[in-house]
């Protein structure tokens, strides 16, 4: 009773735009108070639910995504792949999905990339003369792929939420984030096939030398951070301090970030960080009221009295994320279903790192259809193109999207590989 | 007659005032959540090179970059919700009406002011029963770990308070 009344004022609170985390913590707290716990709980449960080493990672990794944005690494990149596929038909659209997998390996945010990115490759496309909607769409279904190539934010708060290893999830989500950009990449193939008008430019060693020389030092950033921690080197969070000390020397180098931008560079990381953990604190408190009201073994047994098939479920699951990743933020719905779906996808035999592959793919899909995809907005607004143009755009790139999300779900033998492989 | 006009657009001085305080208020919050950041990252990275030299009984700077993560988090709460930055469900502002809108945002702001309220009174209680108790590492007092998100939630407490009375085009 008093946990469904709890349950409606959050959903309430949530409705009429109070900020999702104190949504949270004020109903949680009044379920504490309600069913006299001590005072100072709630408090002490939001506050230790943030105080966790894996955690860490957040701050610094966005900290890595804020200063690539800043040094301009967007732009070596962009111009390396450029004069390495250059003379391809529809070049400017493989050269998309490569700058996202590189831009990938050193942000772990989809909104940060398609800020990062729209600006630079969606005036690039328009001005070669590939037609905006589909420059919109492409460029917003390859930031996809960067929050699930590590090091992810999202897989970050899963791994702290599920209470499962940050690098295995990492590993787990190497060959899925593979997977994306090589579909997107047959999606690219078959839509410029027949497209002759299509400028393509001259392929030059020259040049080539020369984009690589200016890229090398943000290739590198991928071998420290993400071959760090799949070597066994490092901790993710580890990691993510020595690639932002790395990202930072780079940017110094470059000259594109300077030692008197470093403090607002590091006040808007705080901020970003902020929002995000303070609702991590309040679905720790959020997860203590659900486990001590057994909801999760509740909701197991009514969705077993459905189906017993793992494949239904399966289907279920996909269904109520995509749903969900389309009207929340990702980080709340992560806190706010994993808790009580995990449990129960555990009973079907699902293994939680496969399960995170599948939720976080899930929710970053939902940043691209409306009424709330995040990444549409991101891609209006640097790009000046309507939120409902850009998404017309995306609507076809959905199929391959889909297809590799359904290839996930099925073939946990596709994720598990690395993780297993690398003792993870 | 043009100049008393301007006059009569400019809000009143306590506005002004209150404007002025709060900017200052940001400034030292937003300070104090980089330099926290900085901790954190110069923190790991210390982790990181004693773990590589061998060299053992570092703990206290895991447990710090943990601490700081917490307080960088509460103690740039009431910024965020001063800039409505905080991450919320905005479907309404598609749907309603300017004129309702307004309404609803008053009634949130009532509200965070009252989960806000409830807080610190929380943090009151915890900072008064664990002032014997220190952290197991780096030997904080735990009262004290606990006053900074009670502070950032009295904050973030009078920015909602704040918010209720401000005029629309602040809001």
């Amino acid at each position: 009773m008093t946990l469904g009344i709890m349950g409606i004022a959050i959903v309430a609170l949530l409705v009429i735009r109070v900020p999702i985390a104190f949504a949270i913590l004020g109903p949680c707290l009044g379920y504490l108070w309600y069913t006299d716990q001590s005072l100072g709980l709630g408090l002490r449960l939001a506050a230790q639910g943030i105080n966790s080493w894996p955690l860490l990672a957040v701050p610094l990794f966005i900290l890595v995504g804020v200063i690539a944005n800043r040094a301009g690494i967007a732009d070596r990149l962009f111009e390396f792949a450029l004069s390495l596929f250059g003379r391809v038909r529809g070049s400017l659209g493989y050269v998309n999905i490569g700058v996202s997998v590189g831009f990938s390996w050193m942000s772990g945010s989809a909104l940060a990339d398609a800020a990062g990115l729209g600006s630079i490759e969606i005036p690039a496309m328009r001005k070669q003369g590939y037609p905006a909607r589909f420059a919109a769409g492409l460029t917003a279904a390859s930031t996809v792929i960067g929050p699930i190539m590590p090091p992810s934010i999202p897989a970050i708060i899963y791994a702290a939420v599920a209470v499962v290893s940050v690098g295995a999830l990492f590993a787990a989500s190497v060959v899925p984030a593979f997977m994306l950009a090589v579909t997107l990449a047959i999606f690219v193939f078959f839509w410029a096939r027949k497209r002759e008008e299509l400028r393509t430019a001259r392929f030059s060693w020259s040049e080539l030398a020369r984009t690589f020389f200016r890229a090398a030092g943000a290739m590198l950033t991928p071998v420290i951070i993400i071959g760090g921690i799949l070597a066994g080197l490092f901790t993710p969070t580890e990691a993510a301090g020595v690639g932002a000390c790395y990202m930072l020397v780079l940017g110094l180098a470059y000259r594109t970030v300077r030692l008197r931008d470093l403090p607002g560079i590091f006040r808007d990381t705080a901020l970003t960080t902020a929002s995000i953990t303070i609702i991590l604190g309040a679905s720790a408190l959020l997860g203590w009221i659900l486990a001590r009201e057994r909801v999760p073994q509740s909701v197991a047994s009514a969705i077993l009295t459905v189906t017993d098939n793992k494949i239904v479920f399966l289907i279920l699951v996909n269904m109520l994320l995509l749903m969900l990743g389309a009207i929340i933020e990702p980080t709340s719905a992560l806190v706010l279903s994993v808790p009580i779906l995990l449990p129960v996808a555990v009973q079907f035999g699902v293994d939680p790192v496969h399960f995170g592959v599948i939720a976080v793919l899930n929710l970053m899909i939902g940043l691209l259809t409306p009424p709330m995809g995040g990444v549409l907005y991101v891609l209006s607004s640097v790009t000046g193109i309507s939120v409902a143009y850009v998404f017309r755009g995306v609507a076809p790139f959905l199929i391959p999207l889909l297809l590799v999300l359904g290839i996930v779900t099925f073939a946990p033998g596709l994720v598990l590989w690395l993780p297993g492989l690398l003792g993870l | 007659m043009v100049e008393r006009q301007i006059l009569q657009e400019r809000p009143p001085r306590y506005e002004r005032r209150v404007a002025r305080v709060l900017r200052v208020v940001e400034i030292v919050e937003g300070t104090i959540g980089a330099l926290l950041l900085l901790a954190i990252l110069v923190l790991v990275m210390v982790q990181v090179t004693v773990r590589f030299s061998a060299l053992g009984g570092w703990a206290w700077t895991g447990e710090l970059a943990r601490f700081s993560l917490v307080w960088l988090t509460f103690i740039v709460a009431g910024y965020l919700l001063g800039r409505d930055q905080h991450i919320s469900f905005d479907l309404i502002d598609f749907v309603l009406p300017e004129r309702a809108l307004r309404v609803v945002r008053v009634i949130s702001y009532v509200l965070v002011a009252a989960i806000c309220a409830a807080f610190v009174y929380e943090g009151v209680g915890l900072i008064d029963a664990q002032s014997f108790i220190k952290s197991s590492a780096a030997e904080i007092p735990m009262s004290f770990v606990y006053l900074i998100p009670t502070v950032g939630f009295a904050l973030t407490g009078v920015r909602a308070l704040i918010g209720i009375f401000a005029r629309k085009e602040s809001a």
